[in-house]
């Protein structure tokens, strides 16, 4: 496959799922300096992928599944930016745009970010709509290990909004 | 708030358009990341292949184009041979494992585990080979009647090498291991 051609899918992915990649962003990065250094990494790895897409699966499977690898393996470097350093050598890939930036979602966020960060990946699935079964293949655990954990992750998201008020 | 509230505010198409994208800048950095991360075990194995080749080449022709014959030269020549023929036959072990892992996370995890393990029995091996290799070394100095300054020099370079090594392969390799370990066991038991 050409670097064109794999340029190209990649800019079909990111239009078509672009809130899928700043989803994952969001909930493994806790600054915009990090959220900016995980975003590249992600879409390096699933520029990287693109070869081996075979369409056995979902492109969303697909790119959920290399964008939580990669933020769980980024998570465990323990190389980010400390909060407010300025990165000076280069421009952010990614800026936020305040008008879609909403409250209730923030909070949201900012649960998802207190849960392990493999707890965090099933989070997601979940409230994206996919099935236990789906979220077992994605993950690589059963079913039933899937319920337990989804179990847990709900209880905890509930206790945290009673606690909201 | 209920759950389904929560999915509510999840799907809100806000999420699609929280952040602008510089497109140009991102490949121009994909491309740069694609140039300079030719992956660190391949580095590793290239640098120490070339490395032992080139040393076991240099003592080899030393030997023979200045007449000495010395059997320290030989054997060490031939250690530095067979190690660079054992990390090539170790890499080629590794590649060939590469696809067989199942396209999860955590068959994603097992292939970084096995990975990191790869890097530690390398580093292992480095450890393990370096002691012969200083040994003849030291051998061969001591026999040609190098100076006590010389020899105490082999010595303390073997200790910083040995003190690196096992460095590298704690502080590095099996702790990167061990942090991979984790997320698996906590992706699976919780």
């Amino acid at each position: 496959m050409t670097e064109e051609k794999q340029q190209d899918i990649l800019h079909d992915w990111l239009n078509r799922h672009k809130g899928l990649f700043f989803k994952v962003v969001r909930a493994y990065a806790r600054n915009e300096e990090d959220r900016d250094d995980l975003f590249q990494e992600i879409t390096l790895q699933v520029w990287r992928s693109i070869p081996n897409f075979r369409r056995e699966s979902a492109e969303t499977t697909w790119i959920y599944r290399i964008a939580f690898n990669t933020a769980i393996r980024w998570h465990s470097k323990e190389k980010k930016h400390k909060e407010g350093r300025q990165s000076m050598d280069m421009a952010p890939i990614l800026e936020a745009v305040p008008e879609y930036q909403d409250e209730r979602l923030s909070w949201l966020y900012e649960r998802i970010a207190q849960l392990a960060e493999t707890d965090r990946s099933l989070c997601l699935l979940l409230l994206d709509g996919f099935s236990y079964k789906e979220m077992a293949q994605i993950v690589g655990i059963s079913e039933s290990n899937v319920a337990v954990k989804i179990h847990r992750i709900k209880k905890y998201l509930q206790e945290q909004s009673q606690k909201k008020g | 708030m209920e759950f389904e509230d929560m999915q509510k505010i999840w799907n809100a198409d806000s999420q699609q358009f929280a952040y602008a994208i510089d497109e140009d800048a991102m490949y121009q950095r994909i491309l740069a990341k694609k140039k300079g991360s030719k992956r660190t075990v391949n580095k590793m194995e290239w640098f120490l292949m070339a490395v032992n080749v080139l040393a076991g080449a240099v003592i080899l022709g030393k030997n023979i184009l200045k007449d000495l014959h010395n059997p320290y030269l030989y054997a060490m020549t031939g250690l530095l041979i067979v190690a660079s023929g054992y990390i090539f036959w170790r890499r080629k072990q590794r590649l060939a494992g590469e696809n067989h892992f199942d396209r999860s996370i955590t068959g994603d995890l097992d292939h970084a585990i096995r990975n990191a393990q790869y890097r530690e029995r390398l580093s292992l091996s480095a450890f393990f080979y370096a002691t012969p290799l200083f040994a003849l070394i030291f051998w061969s100095a001591y026999k040609d009647n190098e100076s006590t300054i010389f020899l105490v020099g082999i010595a303390l370079l073997f200790v910083v090498t040995i003190v690196l090594s096992i460095f590298e392969h704690r502080f590095i390799h099996m702790r990167y291991r061990k942090r991979l370990e984790k997320m698996k066991k906590m992706l699976e038991n919780g």
